[in-house]
């Protein structure tokens, strides 16, 4: 049922709609599950309009009637009915990537928010991030930072193609018209007409430009041509970026009915089957596979087959339940050159290879070393643990395939499901999803889940449609975790302040430089793409220090070699590189006899760190740290400062300590968490705030619990059991001030996860006196609590 | 092989040739299409599947389904039925509680299970009812807001 508000509102129309469109209402049945898209095949994820009623505001339960619509542009398309949809070329993981993207482009347009729906786009050249490597990659904080202006000109180039339309129909100048509320007024006449009826005929003119548009060569255009281009709007007149928004995809993820891969049936699809595989892989990295006596699998009722692949042996049957049991009867045995790394052995291993200040990355001053002060850290292997196991859905027919997936670099991985099935890209549709959490998981450059998901599809005689299922157990100890790395600080004071700075780090670059020109150069994206290199891969963090000090100096080391299918996780080397530059530079304060907070505001004293100095400032304010000592008993505050993605962030908490009890164990209750952040432009700050919070949920994972560990090659956890996360038990309140500087925007989603840890062991390490020279925290017996 | 009636949602649900051991998530989901009940962990650990049977909040992830025959099953697709429920689901919607969404259906269960039992919970309370809960996206302030908010009668 429509809500009231969009019942007037769709009366309205009724009457503004033009003599050249008329509404085909067919009303889609049911609601819910399938909303159709793209010639009527059901479109997972595709959104619809809220309506807004005060402060409190009811999800609609079914979507707008459909009509007509025109696309002008390949961002949006406009209905007769004055629906606006937006394609969302992003993948959204759960950053909100949907509901921002709409707005940036609603609010140029001057549309009625309560009309804009959304629909994923389709996997297209169209949609490519031009920072991104000019592919459909969502991360590394690139969306909004690569798409702001692309977004931007998009809106307010068809808004004034919409009140040229008028003008013309009109015979009046467009310069006395207006647009707001996705219609164009003319004041002087008291009449307004709807774009929705002015959008069939700017869609007819607009055609080839619909399906010519170059993201990339666009993005080059407004930047060196903007005169030849439409006058965006000033900040003053933002009507929607900088509000507050509900989130697009709201809806249907507060009353169960968002659809993500895993909830695809052959139904859904079109399709009169859908088979379930998984796939028991080696035991150990580097070995290989195979089925020693598959009967007792096969006699299992719903198992139809039992398949090797180059990823293991797959066990395919009519639903999960009988997969699973299925494989849990195969007898296989591992072989091969496997791993056999020990986790015990790596922080000494990785240490050893930081008594040698490696390769220089960076330098500044001339750096002396004689008499320094001196930590070693160490950090484990990282799993991301995203809630939706990770799935495939593969529909390979031979000559075709249909591909759904909530994957973060699409694009990419249709060109590896291409090359495995023997197609070419045309001849595959590829489907991005809601993704369940993504943590960088879905964004393997390797493309390893979507190889083996066209692998188990390709070995299927004849073809089936078949989807693909990763237990929690796979994905923990299925690899593609961030590297274990070690880091070695060094500093030398000289009145009171930092003279000498030393970093170096031990690590494993994820992907090897060949690896990452090969893959982008097969993607058709031959551009000079810079952030993938390995030293921003190991170094990242520890470059981009923000402290006045004269002499620094950053080096890298290899860590011994091991087989460990590695791949990013949030926030990727920030997130060791920082806690090992923030914790050591509260020991640094110590030695010198400062607080930290006054020793970090010393140091943050040029131009080019004032943004740091802003934020730090401001934390210290709203902990009422500023002016006070940092501990007071058992309890104290600490703090971490970092920049990345064009942003800046310093979160601070107080924690209170508990006295060790009889077997050691001390308790840490976090009291507060405040942070604040300067994104430069903020698009929606409650959406902005809830990024930081989880980023923080996210970084103190990790500063208490989460871990991957070998024992002889074997990944030791298996679940949630063992692979801990942060609970709701343990989650502190946590504040965030926004701190814009009107710059464009920054990135977000990755931003309040690296200075988490640091901030915590530094409260800690306040009360307690210790070094914690080591994620996560948990090994120091320390429990925690809000 | 066995077929089971359900109760679910207040309508009898039959389910067919089934394990009598299948967890009764993948009979909601494989076999009856009821998909809004997720698959996180399958041992119980991190509530995504959690279904309330007799009221009481379960992980449907470890319970074989012919415990669940017979028995009152209330899943995501009907908690907004109830006046809590939906009241539940407009705090979420309103505070923007989900990120990526996935485990939110499991939360909302146990939040209402959590509101029913007690009306105005206390931190503690909300820590002991929903610490089996995980939100990789870290909505733990959020959620435990919302559920505040509810209990005041913001919703």
């Amino acid at each position: 049922m429509l809500s009231p508000m969009v019942n007037s509102k769709m009366d309205l129309l009724a009457q503004e709609i033009s003599r050249r469109a008329f509404i085909r209402v067919s009303a889609l049945a049911g609601g819910g599950l399938l909303v159709a898209c793209g010639g009527g095949r059901p479109g997972p994820g595709s959104g619809v309009p809220r309506a807004v009623s005060g402060n409190v505001v009811d999800p609609p339960e079914d979507p707008v009637p459909s009509a007509d619509n025109f696309q002008p542009h390949a961002y949006l398309k406009i209905a007769a009915n004055n629906v606006i949809t937006i394609f969302i070329g992003p993948a959204e993981i759960g950053q909100g990537i949907i509901t921002s993207v709409a707005q940036i482009i609603a609010d140029e347009l001057d549309a009625d928010w309560a009309l804009v729906g959304w629909e994923q786009a389709p996997v297209d050249t169209r949609y490519r991030n031009p920072i991104a490597g000019q592919m459909m990659l969502t991360a590394a904080s690139f969306s909004l930072r690569g798409m702001w202006l692309l977004l931007r000109y998009a809106g307010r180039e068809i808004r004034d193609l919409l009140v040229q339309a008028a003008a013309d129909d009109w015979g009046v100048d467009a310069a006395t018209l207006r647009s707001a509320d996705s219609f164009v007024i003319d004041d002087a006449n008291s009449r307004r007409i709807s774009y929705g009826a002015l959008a069939e005929q700017i869609a007819a003119a607009q055609a080839a430009d619909v399906q010519s548009y170059d993201p990339t060569a666009k993005d080059a255009e407004i930047r060196s041509e903007p005169e030849n281009n439409p006058k965006l709007k000033s900040a003053a007149e933002f009507s929607l970026i900088g509000q507050s928004m509900k989130r697009l995809d709201g809806p249907e993820k507060a009353n169960g009915t968002a659809v993500y891969g895993m909830d695809l049936y052959a139904e859904d699809l079109g399709l009169s089957e859908l088979l379930v595989a998984v796939v028991k892989r080696p035991a150990r990295f580097g070995e290989t596979i195979a089925v020693t006596d598959d009967t007792a699998a096969k006699a299992v009722p719903g198992v139809i087959d039992v398949l090797t692949i180059a990823a293991g042996v797959v066990v395919v049957a009519e639903d999960y339940w009988s997969a699973v049991n299925g494989r849990d009867k195969l007898l296989t045995e591992s072989s091969g050159p496997g791993e056999s790394l020990s986790s015990r052995d790596l922080p000494d291993s990785y240490a050893a290879r930081n008594t040698s200040p490696g390769a220089p990355i960076h330098s500044e001053g001339n750096p002396a070393f004689a008499g320094v002060l001196t930590s070693d850290y160490f950090f484990p292997f990282l799993g991301h643990g995203m809630m939706e196991p990770l799935n495939t859905v593969v529909n390979y027919t031979g000559a075709a395939a249909e591909i759904w997936v909530g994957s973060q670099w699409p694009d990419l991985h249709e060109i590896y499901a291409a090359n495995v099935l023997g197609l070419t890209t045309e001849q595959i549709t590829f489907n991005k999803l809601l993704a369940g959490g993504g943590f960088g998981r879905r964004a393997n450059l390797y493309g390893d889940t979507i190889i083996e998901a066209c692998q188990v599809a390709r070995a299927l005689v004849p073809p089936r449609p078949v989807k693909v299922i990763w237990s929690r157990e796979d994905d923990i100890k299925g690899g593609y975790y961030r590297p274990a790395s070690a880091c070695r600080l060094e500093a030398n004071l000289e009145g009171g302040r930092i003279r000498d700075w030393g970093f170096r780090v031990t690590s494993t670059p994820i992907y090897p430089t060949a690896v990452v020109e090969a893959v982008f150069r097969g993607a058709g994206a031959d551009n000079e793409f810079t952030g993938l290199e390995p030293e921003v891969q190991t170094t990242q963090g520890a470059v981009e220090l923000p402290y006045d000090i004269p002499n620094q100096r950053v080096g890298q080391n290899e860590a011994p070699p091991n087989q460990v299918p590695l791949l990013w996780v949030r926030s990727v080397a920030n997130a060791t590189n920082i806690y090992a530059v923030e914790n050591f530079f509260d020991r640094v304060a110590k030695a010198a006899g400062q607080d930290p907070l006054e020793f970090r505001k010393a140091h943050l004293q040029t131009a080019a760190n004032s943004r740091h100095l802003k934020v730090v400032s401001a934390v210290g304010d709203a902990l009422g740290w500023s002016g006070r000592a940092q501990k007071n008993g058992n309890t104290a505050f600490g703090m971490a400062v970092f920049g990345s993605y064009a942003s800046v962030l310093c979160t601070g908490m107080q924690v209170t300590v508990s006295e060790p009890d009889s077997k050691g164990i001390r308790s840490v209750k976090i009291d507060r968490v405040v942070s604040a952040v300067d994104v430069g432009t903020v698009i929606n700050p409650d959406l902005l705030r809830a990024q930081i919070e989880s980023g923080i949920v996210f970084g103190l994972s990790t500063a208490m619990h989460s871990q991957i560990t070998f024992d002889n090659g074997f990944v030791q956890q298996s679940n949630f059991d063992d692979f801990r996360v942060m609970r709701m038990f343990e989650c502190p309140p946590i504040e965030t001030l926004l701190l814009p500087s009107g710059d464009a925007p920054g990135g977000a989603g990755e931003l309040g996860v690296p200075c988490a840890a640091p901030a915590l062991a530094n409260a800690i390490a306040a009360v307690t006196g210790e070094d914690y020279d080591a994620l996560p925290l948990a090994q120091y017996d320390l429990v925690f609590s809000r | 092989m066995a077929d089971f009636d359900l109760t679910i949602n207040g309508s009898i649900e039959q389910a067919t040739g089934v394990d009598r051991e299948k967890p009764l998530l993948w009979v909601l989901r494989d076999d009856l299409k009821k998909r809004g009940t997720k698959f996180g962990c399958g041992r119980a650990l991190c509530g995504a599947c959690t279904v309330h049977i007799d009221g009481q909040p379960t992980r449907s992830c470890v319970m074989p389904v012919h415990l669940a025959a017979g028995r009152e099953i209330t899943t995501i697709e009907a908690i907004g039925d109830t006046d809590l429920g939906e009241r539940v689901q407009r705090a979420w919607y309103n505070l923007s509680v989900p990120q990526c969404g996935y485990c939110q259906s499991g939360q909302i269960m146990a939040v209402v299970a959590l509101l029913t039992a007690i009306p105005k919970p206390g931190d503690d309370d909300i820590d002991k009812a929903l610490s089996g809960n995980i939100c990789r996206c870290g909505m733990y302030p959020r959620i435990r807001a919302a559920i505040h908010a509810v209990a005041n009668g913001e919703f």
